[in-house]
C-alpha cells in the first residue's frame, strides 16, 4: 500500500477473489474506481464459462461424422455396386465409412432409392450427434 | 469439481472468415478452432440469454451446431460472423422454446437482447485473454473459464498457490489495460 492506496496487485486480487472492500476503498475515489474497473473485467471473464467438455467433443465429432456421411452419400450416388451392397449390408458399409450404424442410417441405406445429397442433412441431427 | 482438460486459450488468430472458408473445404482443424472460439458464447446465449436449464442449453447448443454446419455456405462473409452466429443460436433457442412450449415467446423477447449484448462484451474479453500469452492465458482460463480455484490451478500447473495468485493479479491488470487501450485510443482520436 503506497500513500494509503491499494497496490494494483491488491486491487486485482480483491476483484478476483470477490472479497469485501477494505475500509480505505470507501473513502478513496481513485481506489474505488480502479477496483470497479477490475471487477468489470472479472465479471466479463466469469460470464462465459467453458461449456461441458463433452459438448465440445460432440460438436467436433459431428463435423467429422457429417463429412464422412456426405462422402459416403456421394459415393453411393455414383456407384451402383456400392448402393446394392448398402441395401443388403448397410451396417458393413457404414462401418467401412467410419460411421456408427444408427437405426436411422441403417434404414436410410436399406431404402437405397432415397439416397440423395439431401439425405445427410435430413439425417444429420438425430443420427450423428454423439 | 469434475476433472476437466486444461482450458485451451484460443491462440489461433486466423480470421473468422478464413476459418469458415477452411471449414467449407472440409478442414477439420478449422471447425475445431471455430468451436473452441465460439462454444462458450453459443452455450452462454442459451443458458444466460434465454435462462435455459443446462439440459435445455445443451439441446440448443447441439441444434445450433447442426444449423451452423448447414448454414456455413450461406454465410457470405460480408457481415460479422459473430452476429450471424448469434442469430443462428437465438433461432435454435426460440425453436426449442416453441417446441417445449415452456413459456410463450413474447415473454422472452424484451430482456433477451440486452443479456446477449452483454455476452458479446464478455466474448471480447475472453478473446483478449489469448493475446496475453503464456502463462497468463492458461492460468486465467483455468481459473475463470474452467472455474478452478487458485489452489486447483496451482495443482494442475504444478506451481505454488502463491505463484498462481500473483499471476492472476498481474494478468488481470494486463488484461484490463489491454482492453482499455483501444477505447483510450478511440477517445483520443475524438
Amino acid at each position: 500500500m503506497k500513500n494509503g492506496h491499494l497496490s494494483p496487485d491488491q486491487l486485482a486480487q480483491l476483484a478476483a477473489s470477490g472479497g469485501e472492500d477494505p475500509a480505505h476503498v470507501a473513502t478513496c475515489a481513485t481506489c474505488r474506481q480502479e477496483l470497479a474497473s477490475m471487477r468489470r473485467v472479472v465479471a466479463d471473464l466469469r460470464a462465459l464459462p467453458d461449456p461441458p467438455e463433452r459438448l465440445l467433443d460432440a460438436a467436433k465429432a459431428y463435423f467429422r461424422a457429417r463429412r464422412r456421411l456426405e462422402d459416403l452419400i456421394e459415393r453411393l450416388m455414383d456407384d451402383p455396386a456400392l448402393r446394392a451392397k448398402a441395401s443388403t449390408r448397410p451396417e458393413a458399409v457404414l462401418r467401412e465409412a467410419g460411421l456408427e450404424p444408427t437405426p436411422e442410417l441403417l434404414e436410410a441405406l436399406r431404402g437405397g432409392e432415397g439416397v440423395s445429397r439431401d439425405l445427410a442433412r435430413r439425417l444429420a441431427a438425430k443420427s450423428l450427434w454423439g | 469439481m469434475s476433472p476437466r482438460r486444461a482450458a485451451r486459450p484460443a491462440a489461433d488468430e486466423t480470421s473468422d472468415a478464413d476459418l469458415v472458408a477452411a471449414c467449407l473445404r472440409g478442414e477439420e482443424r478449422a471447425w475445431d478452432a471455430l468451436i473452441d472460439r465460439y462454444a462458450a458464447y453459443m452455450y452462454a446465449v442459451a443458458i444466460r440469454g434465454f435462462r435455459l436449464s443446462q439440459d435445455a442449453a445443451e439441446d440448443v447448443f447441439s441444434d445450433a451446431c447442426v444449423r451452423l454446419y448447414d448454414g456455413l455456405r450461406g454465410y457470405s462473409g460480408a457481415g460479422e460472423f459473430r452476429s450471424w452466429l448469434r442469430a443462428v443460436v437465438v433461432s435454435a433457442a426460440r425453436e426449442y422454446l416453441r417446441r417445449e412450449a415452456r413459456r410463450p415467446p413474447p415473454e422472452v423477447e424484451p430482456a433477451e437482447p440486452d443479456r446477449i449484448d452483454e455476452l458479446e462484451t464478455a466474448l471480447e474479453v475472453r478473446s483478449a485473454v489469448s493475446a496475453l500469452g503464456e502463462p497468463c492465458a492458461t492460468t486465467v482460463s483455468l481459473h475463470f473459464f474452467a472455474d478452478l480455484t487458485q489452489a486447483e490451478v496451482a495443482s494442475r500447473l504444478g506451481v505454488p498457490s502463491g505463484t498462481v495468485a500473483a499471476r492472476i493479479s498481474r494478468c488481470l491488470r494486463r488484461l484490463r489495460d489491454n482492453l482499455q487501450e483501444p477505447a483510450a485510443r478511440r477517445t483520443s482520436r475524438g
